[in-house]
């Protein structure tokens, strides 16, 4: 069913939209970093593309970025399998793959276009912060906005050591993003791919519970701001490694840190789906109006 | 092999007792009908016969798989629903190429042809939620029997349909038995059950009870 459900995601106009936006946040943060940047002493001929890139995509939840991604994240198929069970759609899908199988292959589904379509828009923003300004130039005010400094360059180190150290070592994240910039920036694609499918994933689950498309595609947004921006509220920073933007600022996350913040609610969403939708679908007891939408 | 087999199969929801003892067993392809009023039961118990709702009580098997115990879908059937079930914001086209893609049975030209044959045209550009209520049914249809399902039900299948398309119904009804399939029609008008069903069945109560050679009318 993956391929049925992949084949309807990029016929569908909102999952265009999806990227359509992702690329034009990219364009806004270009402008917006333009400013930024003035005010903060770093002519434009100073820095690079790839640095605008990490600074709109990489930043905390206190910025544009953390605050449209829960938006953004459910506009590609967040409302699909609301959609198929409110339409009776989801019958003659079953029929075919199995009641548990269904849900699964859906919440697996949502998470690979999301997974995709953020690293596509992303690599399209990078390709045109590159167009824009090329180059390897970080601006030299950064040193000393980086609250603890750069961690010094290790004998020998790699790309591949160094992501392999970064996984357990805060330090070598904002060494990765100094020395190895181009590493650094495919590990922050990657991990905003992640973190957008971990996001929407919770829209998949909420349609099992929620009768009502808007209230389905407003709870990633709920446990969003919940249990992110939530916890900043309450001063737990240390607690939100966000994506690694935050890491080389604040150095307070290692690889491995990140990766698993976002793979958690994931993989917790997935075991969800995997105990409880079968039987939840069957227990709805709908009225045959209902059931067939 | 038994087709499908209905013992004393209960079934309720919201504490409502929806289906009360229903006994059927089919064991050849045929053509059955089960007439009824609206709210006896009769999509309840083609939801029930799928597997996608479970029974209360009784045993239910379909192509040998028991489905009533264990809520299990079984191989081999396909469902008109009505209304149909189909991805509005797709064409009609899409909408076959999409189911086709879970098993990998057909191919685009299979999906194209079985469309011309239904009365379909497949290059037909307008997405479904534009289409009459006879091409939904029509594609409805079409999905239900795609891939030579050995047990097709029926919910009210000639809903919407003009009568070209109502005659063109009973040939493919036809065909469908001729191919080894058996079929459940469920709807309310005895006399469009007459010129089609080998058998027709009454549900009342919660229970299916043959019909009589003198009824006439719909229900």
């Amino acid at each position: 069913m993956l391929r049925a459900e992949l084949y309807r995601i990029v016929h569908r106009r909102w999952f265009y939209a999806f990227i359509i936006a992702g690329i034009c946040l990219g364009l806004g943060g270009f402008v917006q970093q333009w400013y930024t940047n003035i005010d903060m002493g770093a002519a434009p001929h100073q820095y690079n593309g790839v640095y605008v890139f990490l600074q709109i995509f990489g930043a905390d939840f206190n910025s544009s970025w953390g605050g449209v991604i829960p938006l953004i994240a459910v506009l590609a198929s967040g409302d699909l399998l609301w959609a198929d069970l409110a339409t009776g759609f989801a019958m003659p899908m079953m029929l075919r793959t199995g009641v548990r199988r269904y849900f699964i292959d859906k919440f697996a589904t949502n998470a690979i276009a999301v997974f995709c379509g953020t690293v596509l828009f992303l690599l399209i923003d990078l390709g045109l912060a590159i167009l824009w300004r090329g180059g390897l130039q970080w601006p030299p005010v950064l040193k000393f906005v980086m609250v603890k400094g750069l961690p010094q360059l290790t004998r020998g180190e790699t790309a591949f050591s160094g992501i392999v150290r970064s996984s357990y070592q805060p330090l070598v994240l904002p060494w990765l993003f100094w020395h190895l910039p181009y590493v650094y920036t495919a590990l922050e694609i990657l991990i905003n791919g992640l973190v957008l499918a971990a996001v929407s994933s919770v829209a998949v689950v909420a349609s099992l519970w929620l009768r009502n498309r808007y209230l389905v595609l407003a709870t990633p947004f709920i446990v969003y701001f919940a249990f992110n921006v939530g916890l900043q509220f309450m001063h737990l920073f240390e607690w939100i490694p966000t994506s690694m933007g935050g890491s080389f600022f604040y150095t307070t996350a290692s690889l491995t840190s990140i990766l698993l913040y976002w793979a958690a609610p994931l993989v917790l969403l997935f075991v969800i789906v995997f105990l409880t939708a079968s039987g939840r679908y069957r227990r709805l007891r709908l009225s045959p109006k209902e059931m067939n939408g | 092999m038994t087709m499908l087999e209905l013992q004393d199969v209960r079934l309720s929801i919201r504490r409502k007792r929806i289906l009360n003892g229903v006994n059927l067993t089919i064991e050849q392809p045929e053509v059955v009908g089960i007439i009824g009023q609206n709210g006896s039961g009769k999509t309840t118990l083609l939801r029930a016969a799928c597997g996608l709702a479970r029974c209360n009580g009784g045993r239910l098997t379909v192509l040998g798989t028991q489905v009533s115990t264990g809520g299990r879908i079984p191989q081999g059937i396909g469902v008109v629903f009505d209304p149909p079930a189909l991805i509005a914001d797709l064409t009609g086209l899409q909408n076959l190429i999409t189911i086709s893609k879970i098993r990998n049975e057909m191919s685009r030209a299979d999906c194209e042809r079985l469309l011309i044959k239904i009365g379909l045209d497949p290059g037909e550009k307008r997405r479904v939620s534009k289409y009459s209520q006879g091409m939904k049914k029509r594609l409805g249809i079409a999905i239900a029997v795609m891939e030579s399902p050995r047990i097709v039900f029926m919910d009210e299948p000639t809903n919407g349909l003009d009568p070209e398309g109502i005659v063109s119904l009973r040939s493919w009804i036809a065909e469908l038995k001729a191919s080894g399939a058996c079929v459940v029609v469920v709807g309310h008008y005895l006399q469009e059950m007459r010129i089609v069903c080998d058998r027709i069945f009454t549900m009342a109560d919660g229970t299916l009870q043959a019909a009589s050679e003198n009824q006439t009318g719909s229900l």
